[in-house]
């Protein structure tokens, strides 16, 4: 199912076999031909398998210094493009420190795309985890600000979460947010 | 959609009777804009923007910018003014916390019920469908009633009595209004203008005259936060691939410094970061004075302020430093059509007096 996606969309490398394709790719796949070119993107542990995604599909990441950075620049080209625009950055840190630009685009209403990237495994006690298992959920955090907050916890739900969050962005023009494990990033698509 | 009729008619009415009419024009009015100066032509209405929708109409036909930041030709016209349309969602600085309008029939066009009433009960409020859609049939009402355009009833109050020459400044310091008058002269068309909050946007509110192609990104109306400019502007370059103009304060580009050096290893051109330096706060400060707060200086104003252009020629980017309009003129001239990105900052005067309008006034006496 996500290979015919990606081939479909005509984006991303050929790959010699089914395996070399991720849930990443086919997520950003599914949208690419929605969303603005540029991608703000700041690189962290937990979203690496989404920046490799973003190049292999055709966007032009940039990487600012910080995510305040990136979330601003994201209201830049929205505000110009007048298209959903894609923001990767980490889960927790990450999110949190662009919650002012955020809000700019909430109040805005600029149609920004937050794909946080979540750590692998619920309760495994990382120090970044924004799962809400034993701190903060960064969805519950960002949802003051959004026209949709979601965990996006399986493949499927990462696939069709990033379709629907560029969906709502687009009608509504308001920002939006889906946080996706590592683990579900980089799973072979199947 | 009968409320929306029952309104259209009320507004219609209000527009025919209207003896001094004016548009105000805020973002949410993009879509409509065009649709929006025929029907002034049609009524004779004056037309003025909110400061982020300055771009929304060509310099030529706007009056200007109201209410924050205001030139004092707009402020003329609106104190005479009897009808208010306002296709807008009125927020603080475009209607003062409502006290701007207190005498005027206000006829608002908004995309959200959430902006009704907010600060002010306007007499009639048209919600409910896509603001392009209302102003649409606004118009289709208005037309067989109006059948020929009306007479301007603004044109002598919005005229300059004098055409006044940038005025002299300290040696080795630039005087505001000479600053914005030199990036109106150097800035290209098409181009993209980013102000961030600063006292330099004020007086780019009030004084600087701007195409529909010269689109200025400004975000004070709903959030009013520092840095945003500077930082979105980088974006704003990229997508648009125009000549884009960032002016931010010295304080705000103190916030987010790092991001210049995003734009050097992007080895973006035509990209300018001009830096409104007057040693601090300004904007604070003026509000400070008006309010006679007693506060140490030191709450917005530096003793030692930084070196901008070492800091831009630290990240990579080239570094220059300004202390007169002709030079400010050719930096900007060149920059906006050269390599960069470069850094520009101008030595503006600090003893001349902020155009803070009554902002702070305002705040402390709006009703509770």
């Amino acid at each position: 199912m996500y290979e015919t996606q990606l081939a479909d969309a005509g984006y991303g490398l050929q790959p010699a076999s089914n395996d070399s394709r991720t849930v990443a790719m086919v997520a950003l796949a599914g949208v690419v031909g929605e969303v603005a070119r540029w991608v703000p993107s700041v690189a962290g542990g937990n979203n690496m398998a989404l920046i490799e995604a973003a190049y292999a599909v055709g966007l032009s990441p940039v990487h600012p210094r910080s995510e305040a950075g990136a979330g601003f620049m994201a209201n830049g080209i929205a505000w110009e493009s007048k298209l959903p625009t894609l923001c990767l950055v980490i889960t927790s840190v990450g999110v949190y420190g662009l919650m002012q630009a955020l809000y700019t685009a909430s109040v805005n209403g600029r149609p920004l795309v937050v794909v946080s990237g979540e750590v692998s495994g619920t309760g495994s006690g990382s120090v970044q985890a924004g799962d809400g298992w034993d701190g903060p959920s960064v969805t519950v955090a960002t949802r003051s600000f959004t026209a949709w907050s979601v965990d996006a916890s399986s493949a499927e739900l990462a696939i069709r979460g990033l379709r629907r969050a560029v969906r709502i962005a687009r009608e509504k023009s308001l920002p939006v947010h889906v946080n996706i494990p590592l683990e579900v990033q980089k799973e072979r698509s199947r | 959609m009968k409320g929306l009729d029952t309104s259209l008619r009320a507004a219609t009415r209000e527009l025919c009777s209207a003896r001094c009419p004016v548009i105000l024009l805020g973002p949410e009015a993009a879509p409509a804009a065009l649709l929006l100066v025929e029907l002034a032509e049609r009524l004779g209405a004056a037309i003025f923007t909110t400061p982020d929708a300055k771009s929304l109409i060509d310099h030529r036909r706007s009056s200007g910018t109201f209410s924050f930041g205001a030139p004092a030709n707009a402020r003329r016209i609106i104190e005479r003014a009897d009808v208010v349309l306002a296709v807008s969602a009125l927020g603080e600085f475009s209607c003062r916390l409502g006290e701007a309008f207190r005498q005027h029939r206000v006829i608002q066009v908004t995309e959200s019920v959430m902006d009704v009433g907010r600060n002010l009960e306007p007499a009639v409020s048209l919600v409910g469908m896509p603001i392009s859609a209302i102003i649409a049939l606004l118009w289709a009402e208005l037309q067989p009633l109006i059948p020929a355009a009306r007479k301007d009833w603004f044109s002598e109050l919005g005229r300059d009595v004098i055409a006044e020459p940038p005025p002299a400044s300290r040696p080795g310091f630039i005087h505001p209004i000479a600053a914005i008058a030199a990036v109106q002269s150097a800035l290209p068309d098409p181009a993209r203008v980013c102000l961030d909050v600063t006292s330099g946007a004020l007086h780019a509110y009030e004084r600087l005259k701007v195409t529909t192609s010269q689109r200025v990104f400004s975000s004070i109306e709903k959030g009013a936060c520092m840095s945003e400019a500077l930082l979105a502007s980088i974006g704003i370059r990229l997508a648009s691939n125009l000549p884009t103009l960032v002016l931010v304060g010295d304080w705000g580009v103190c916030m987010a410094p790092a991001e210049l050096h995003t734009a050097v290893e992007l080895e973006l051109d035509r990209y300018v970061v001009l830096i409104w330096a007057n040693s601090g706060g300004a904007f604070i400060g003026a509000g400070v004075e008006q309010q006679k707060i007693v506060v140490p200086e030191q709450v917005w104003r530096w003793r030692f302020p930084p070196d901008f252009a070492q800091v831009a020629s630290g990240y990579g980017a080239r570094g220059v430093t300004v202390t007169d309009a002709k030079a400010l003129q050719n930096e900007l001239s060149c920059a906006l059509r050269g390599a960069g990105p470069v850094v520009i900052e101008a030595s503006i005067d600090a003893t001349i007096p902020v155009p803070a309008g009554d902002r702070f006034l305002t705040l402390g006496e709006a009703r509770a």
